[in-house]
């Protein structure tokens, strides 16, 4: 057996009140690559980012061969000799590959830079994995695939011992996968170096890991090599049939969330489409999208994280293009080329990402509530103030937000936050709305509240909403069905929520053949109809 | 200002509850300080040079600081979207001389009408370089995606050069001596036709601002770019729109300073975007946009115009001015930063 490179023993982390890891342990060996698996919100990203000393676990212990190591930062980590790669790459675009790779390791005498040692060496590098580059080029107008392959280069430059890699595979494509899987083997087995890779697809764990830990809610649930482990025991492993068995044995936990209406609303209506979508796609995140959305539903978009089900809704809010494909908003084409001309063609969207372009956080609740509506509020651009708010207020009201709001809302708490995002949507009037994570860091309470008003809006004012949600639990509560998407597709297939359990989503999400459990809803006949 | 009045809570009614109002409005706080400062200021120099608060001087002093307020107003714009526009000094300079240019080029027109065919379509001449200048700047800053910073200047050296470049560096005289009186001519005791326009403007604008949906706009754009489009504002018009109005104020001042003068100087509006910027950043606005007030521009303007006038009836060597608006400057941000601190 090779040697064991790192040994994370009981890691424990807490955010508030919620502990993200409750004892978490592994070992990494030498040479071996080690897979990281997990549902949303096990675990995993917590987990990477301890070890690369972004995060500060509150107990437990690591020993980077053999010693105990404390990371106090990440670039302590890379001193140490674990380096991580994550999502969103970290190369300095305007810089060739050549400075990247010598970021402040530059080999110099004197203070002065010698660019000759440091080209021949990168060369080196960059033919020895296989990339055909002089190390010249600017890192800006290099593919994904190549700018991770720098960054892995330039961890084993700097002699990294344990190499960290959070979900490489989202943004590349077929043939780039099996290159990156076929490289990563050869980099742990001829540098001996401890590989870990989060990953949510199966195939590619199976094709790269020598051994795999499974996370579920903070827990190791499984824990083995690769040889030897069926697919459908990893699969298990990660959907937690067991876990999620054990869980709803006890009195009140799971599925304790309040809606409005049940019975009537789940019904799928019958209606025709108010929104329409035909194989859409665009370069690097959708392909071949297509779903019918009526006048009255909550339908659900479930999917795992890198599956599109965001940028979806924020192509179908006109914030990002679209290529291929056709949509139909009430009877008409629709294909909106600004946020504007969705909300002006009834459509309306409230973001996942609340502080980065949700609201603006000088002005208050109301102001922002009013900002897509001063139209009808203003004469000659001129705003009749009083008339703006008490229609602001009144929505505020029936959302019960707490606090002042009349300070700027970026004093208010996330759940005020997002109730007045939601109110600011409900004002426009909308059509379709469009929800990205309605209640995500929200406490339990207002997180009902949401449920409640989102069911009750449908409901009572026909407004069609699409959801995306991470958490299952949401979308069995507030959707009539719930789609999945995988790898920017979504084929339009339903499943009601009646027929369905997180358990059996997450199992839709991880597999695109649907199981037994879900019957699925092909609904392709009204196909036609475009 | 109405930015810190709109709230509907009820006004103090007595003067113990001054102090929690003003808590629960920082911009009133911020403006009630200004005044008090300009207070000081105007104070010290009375008390150096007696005659200082005489209608005449007060009137001089705001003649003085019309180009300064009028490029304020322009700049305060431009700040509150999160921008900067250098090239206000160097729009006022290119309008002020095209439209001399024009009016001294056609003459004194008929018998009948004297001098004032010219003097409008010379108005207008430089009010439309005003609106050119602005909307290269806009689309530049939009279209193009170049930092304010890099597009105004770029248009801060066009304007200056063509200025040069039309005049060959010599004043363009020859402008109908109504231009001047008309310019000069106190009324009321301390008002000029400079000073009234500027006043106007200042209404417009502060109203624009401050009560309409482009106002609303304005801030919202400059508090969170991404979150003002998701809203459904169509950001980059709206620049434009804001770069335009900026360059037509610059143009507004350039024509009175002609009508101060009573000539096109090639030299006016040189450097003058530092003084309007600092009007503007004494006036509470914050350089990373979202925040910002007409009346507190203008209290900044008034600051400058007070201390530059101060020091020359007090005989002090003029390069001393800049030291000083400098240093004022510099304890107005560092006071913002403080009060930003304890939020």
């Amino acid at each position: 057996m090779a040697v064991e490179r790192l040994v994370a023993q009981g890691i424990v982390k807490r955010y508030g009140a919620a502990t993200v890891l409750h004892g978490v342990g592994f070992t990494l060996h030498a040479g071996a690559v080690h897979g990281l698996v997990g549902h949303n919100g096990a675990g995993k990203s917590t987990l990477l980012k301890i070890l690369a000393g972004a995060v500060a676990p509150e107990a437990g212990t690591i020993l980077l061969d053999g010693s105990p190591v404390s990371f106090v930062s990440p670039s302590a980590a890379v001193a140490a000799g674990v380096a991580c790669v994550f999502q969103e790459l970290s190369l300095l675009e305007n810089l060739t590959v050549t400075q990247n790779l010598f970021l402040a390791r530059e080999i110099a005498t004197a203070g002065v830079l010698d660019k000759t040692a440091m080209r021949t060496a990168a060369r080196q590098h960059l033919s020895a994995y296989g990339l055909g580059l002089s190390g010249d080029e600017k890192v800006a107008g290099l593919p994904v695939a190549q700018r991770q392959m720098i960054e892995i280069i330039g961890a084993l430059a700097r002699n990294a011992r344990v190499i960290l890699l959070d979900e490489p595979t989202t943004a590349l494509e077929r043939a780039q996968i099996d290159r990156l899987v076929e490289t990563l083997r050869r980099i742990a087995r001829e540098q001996n170096v401890a590989i870990v890779i989060v990953d949510h697809k199966l195939d590619e764990i199976f094709a790269v890991c020598d051994h795999v830990t499974s996370l579920m809610d903070g827990r190791v649930v499984l824990d083995a090599p690769i040889a030897g482990l069926s697919r459908d025991a990893l699969a298990e492993s990660i959907i937690g049939q067991q876990e999620a068995a054990r869980l709803h044995k006890q009195p009140g936990a799971g599925g304790s969330v309040p809606t409005a209406t049940p019975s009537i609303a789940r019904a799928i209506p019958k209606a025709e489409p108010i929104l329409a979508v035909r194989g859409i796609g665009a370069s690097r995140g959708l392909r071949d999208v297509t779903f019918d959305l009526a006048s009255g539903e909550v339908l659900g978009l479930y999917g795992l994280a890198g599956s599109g089900r965001s940028r979806l809704l924020r192509t179908l809010y006109g914030l990002e293009p679209v290529d291929q494909g056709r949509m139909q908003l009430r009877g008409r084409p629709y294909r909106p080329h600004s946020p504007r001309a969705a909300m002006r063609a009834g459509v309306a969207f409230v973001s996942e990402e609340r502080k980065a372009n949700g609201f603006i956080p000088d002005f208050d609740a109301v102001r922002n509530c009013t900002l897509p509506i001063l139209g009808r509020h203003a004469w000659a651009g001129v705003i009749r103030k009083q008339e703006a708010a008490q229609e602001a207020e009144s929505v505020l009201q029936r959302l019960r937000v707490r606090g002042n709001i009349h300070a700027p809302l970026v004093r208010l708490s996330g759940g005020n936050q997002q109730k007045t995002l939601l109110a600011k949507a409900v004002l426009q009037r909308p059509a379709v709305l469009l929800l990205d994570e309605p209640t995500k860091g929200i406490d339990v309470g207002t997180k009902a509240e949401i449920h409640a008003f989102i069911r009750n809006l449908a409901a009572a004012s026909g407004v069609a909403v699409l959801v995306v949600s991470t958490e299952e639990e949401e979308l069995l509560a507030i959707c009539d069905a719930v789609m999945i998407m995988q790898r920017g597709h979504c084929s339009g297939q339903r499943c009601p929520v009646d027929a369905l359990d997180d358990i059996a989503l997450r199992r839709l999400a991880l597999d695109p053949a649907p199981g037994p459990a879900s019957a699925p809803q092909a609904d392709h006949a009204r196909e036609g109809a475009l | 200002m109405a930015d810190a009045t709109t709230t509907s809570a009820p006004s103090p009614r007595s003067s113990s509850s001054l102090r929690s109002w003003l808590a629960r409005r920082p911009l009133a706080k911020q403006q009630l300080l200004l005044l008090l400062g300009l207070a000081v200021i105007v104070g010290i120099f009375d008390v150096l040079n007696p005659g200082f608060l005489a209608a005449d001087n007060i009137s001089s002093i705001l003649q003085d600081s019309t180009e300064t307020i009028l490029l304020a107003f322009a700049e305060t714009l431009v700040i509150i979207t999160g921008g900067i526009d250098i090239s206000v000094g160097a729009t006022l300079g290119l309008s002020g001389i095209i439209g001399s240019l024009v009016v001294v080029g056609l003459g004194q027109g008929g018998m009948m009408l004297g001098a004032f065919p010219s003097l409008v379509l010379g108005t207008l001449a430089a009010l439309a370089v005003g609106v050119g200048v602005g909307l290269a700047n806009g689309l530049m800053v939009t279209k193009a995606r170049v930092t304010p910073f890099i597009a105004t200047l770029a248009m801060l050296g066009v304007a200056t050069g063509l200025t040069f470049v039309l005049t060959n560096g010599v004043d363009v005289s020859g402008l109908a001596p109504a231009v001047a009186t008309w310019g000069n001519t106190v009324f009321l005791g301390i008002l000029t036709f400079p000073i009234l326009v500027t006043i106007i403007l200042g209404v417009i604008v502060g109203l624009f601002l401050h009560g309409a949906r482009f106002g609303r706009w304005t801030f919202a754009i400059g508090s969170n770019a991404r979150a003002a489009r998701g809203a459904g504002i169509p950001v980059q018009r709206h620049l434009i729109k804001i770069y335009v109005l900026a360059g037509l104020l610059s143009a507004v001042a350039g024509v009175l300073v002609v009508m101060r003068l009573g000539t096109g100087s090639p030299l006016e509006g040189a450097n003058d975007e530092l003084n309007a910027i600092a009007s503007v950043v004494i006036g509470g606005a914050s350089l990373f946009g979202g925040t910002g007030t007409i009346i507190g521009s203008l209290l900044g303007a008034l600051i400058i115009g007070v201390i530059v006038n101060g020091l020359i009836v007090a005989g002090i060597q003029p390069y001393w001015q800049t030291v000083i608006i400098g240093m004022i400057i510099a304890v107005a941000v560092m006071m913002q930063e403080r009060g930003r601190a304890r939020d």
